[in-house]
């Protein structure tokens, strides 16, 4: 039997429901009805499901109000001298429990089943067949259920209306029971560690979501900050302090920006995902983790490994199943959403029509995370309807702070300052070059044209990036350099 | 007939609930019926004392609504 998931802790995490074909989550039902072997015959066809029984009026309302029924199965009539059906009482008090309300009945109550509908009843069926009504509506209250947190997961958790990110994030869900590892693809602000999260939450794995930035650290920090230490194991290390990878046994742990890892620090790792044991710095005795794995990188993860950044074994051991998640500029139906669902508790924003083009015109490189700033900077400073000219004159200024150094972003800075800047002009290049032969149906001859490079250049950027080509002539363009431009100078 | 007789019909209410009763309650001998294919014999036996007790509950029914029938025809 396969594994399921369905977290009952915490409003947040009650919608999430992950169900496999052949079981069904264990529900709280409550049975209001006064005929024992009615009852009877009810609690032969819950089975598996926590049941419990009211045969009066009283006793359904108390237990209403003691619990919180996911299924209220109400018979209108309660005792042979309930002619006014007082199983009607009880509808109102399960709706606002949130239970999902079955009326009972047999024939002659139609005006009451009305009624019964009228109070907010959820489905009814006529007594005699619990056989099949009874899983007919288990399988109605699953359905409305399973549409519900739908629902919720798009508009409130990972807000899209994106048809293949929806389908993805689904994808994703249906494996999070699983321990397989999950390699989370996009670039920066597109929702990553959000995912993750999602994808724990989903898990039923009773540890914490543990998350950690790989490049936020030097190697040696790093190694301290996954495997814990104990006091004295290096300078600076003045208590015992315990590291990711045990703070998220039994849970999930994250690691983002998992391209920035060294090799050396991935075999250390590996070790300790193969062995689910490790040595903390400065400790002789080992300890125990059983963790699961997702990791995200902005990289392209066939260049990392081409480049022999990213060790094959140890790529072998963090994706079981890949997930790539789309920059917003390829989902800009998201923008409005995004925006109502950050404004939610706010002030609601209003936008002329230039300045919703002006949005939906914007390359959103910082993506969600961007947009989410622009929406702080308006809120903060905004009143009645934005134009375009603030909107344009906010995002320059995000782009000023993101910048940092101006051209160059934050992430951009800290891979040259990392790496070199050869190998950041490198990533760049191949970046843009990447982006336009998709943007542009891979035509080669108009990449080289836009972006006024050579096609030396433009085949070494292919290489690079793995993306096959049928090499011309390099040296006529090289000799007759046709499409005007200068090349960029080759360096080192 | 006497001045002082009431002239008692019998009402609908009383066939309503009648026709409700019957139908809810062989409902639910059918579905007890149902179960004691694959009861155990301790099952089969609680379940065959309910159903028994049911029937009987029926049964009483049935004749109290004849006889609120023959009141009615009496009176007449």
């Amino acid at each position: 039997m396969t594994k399921q998931g369905y977290q009952q802790s915490g409003s947040a995490r009650k919608w999430l429901e992950v169900e496999r074909p052949e079981t069904m989550t264990k529900l709280a039902v409550l049975v209001v009805e006064d005929n024992p072997l009615a009852q009877k015959v009810l609690a032969a066809h819950l089975t598996g499901h926590n049941v419990e029984f009211a045969a009066d009026l009283n006793t359904a309302r108390q237990k209403l109000s003691d619990g919180n029924p996911d299924i209220c199965f109400i018979d209108l009539k309660l005792g042979d001298k309930d002619d006014k059906c007082s199983g009607l009482k009880l509808i109102p008090l399960a709706q606002a429990k949130g239970s999902y309300c079955v009326v009972m009945s047999g024939h002659g109550s139609e005006p009451y089943v009305q009624k019964a509908y009228e109070l907010g009843c959820h489905d009814f069926y006529a007594k005699g067949n619990e056989e099949v009504n009874v899983s007919k509506v288990l399988a109605r209250f699953n359905q409305k259920r399973k549409k519900i947190s739908e629902e919720f997961l798009f508009s409130q958790s990972f807000v899209t209306q994106d048809p293949q990110t929806r389908a993805l994030i689904h994808e994703a869900l249906n494996y999070a029971p699983s321990d397989l590892p999950i390699l989370i693809l996009g670039p920066s602000g597109t929702g990553k560690t959000k995912l993750a999260s999602i994808i724990h939450d989903a898990s039923v794995r009773r540890g914490e979501f543990v998350a950690i930035n790989c490049s936020a650290y030097t190697q040696e920090l790093l190694e301290a900050e996954l495997f814990g230490y104990k006091r004295g194991a290096f300078t600076g290390a003045n208590e015992n302090r315990k590291g990711k990878l045990l703070m998220a046994n039994e849970g999930t742990l994250f690691l983002d920006e998992i391209g920035s890892m060294s090799l050396e620090m991935q075999a250390k790792l590996l070790k300790a995902i193969e062995e689910k044991s490790f040595y903390p710095l400065g400790s002789e005795r080992p300890e125990t983790s059983n963790f699961r794995i997702i990791s995200a990188t902005l990289e392209d993860i066939q260049s990392l490994i081409k480049a022999g950044k990213l060790r094959f074994d140890f790529f072998q051991r963090i994706h079981g199943l890949t997930i790539e998640l789309k920059p917003l500029a390829e989902r800009k139906e998201d923008i409005f959403a995004l925006v109502d669902f950050f404004t939610r508790q706010d002030k609601r924003l209003a936008f002329t029509e230039d300045a919703k083009e002006e949005l939906l015109r914007h390359d959103w490189p910082g993506n969600i995370r961007e947009l989410k700033k622009l929406v702080d900077l308006l809120v903060a400073g905004e009143r009645g309807r934005v134009a375009a000219e603030t909107v344009k004159k906010m995002l320059k200024t995000l782009r000023l702070q993101e910048g940092g150094v101006g051209f160059a972003s934050e992430e951009q800075y800290r891979f040259a300052a990392r790496e070199g800047l050869p190998q950041a002009i490198d990533r760049f290049i191949d970046a843009v070059v990447k982006r336009h032969l998709e943007s542009n149906g891979g035509i080669k001859t108009k990449a080289v044209k836009d972006l006024r490079i050579s096609t030396r250049l433009l085949y070494q950027s292919l290489e690079r990036s793995g993306i096959p080509y049928t090499k011309r002539n390099v040296n006529h363009d090289q000799e007759h350099n046709t499409n005007g431009t200068t090349p960029i100078p080759a360096h080192s | 007939m006497s001045i002082m007789t009431k002239n008692i019909i019998p009402t609908e209410p009383l066939l309503s609930q009648l026709i409700h009763d019957v139908s809810s309650q062989c409902g639910s001998l059918k579905g007890a019926a149902g179960l004691l294919k694959n009861a155990s014999p301790q099952e089969s036996s609680e379940l065959l004392g309910l159903m028994i007790e049911q029937a009987q509950t029926l049964a009483e029914k049935i004749v109290a609504y004849k006889n609120s029938l023959n009141a009615d025809e009496i009176s007449k």
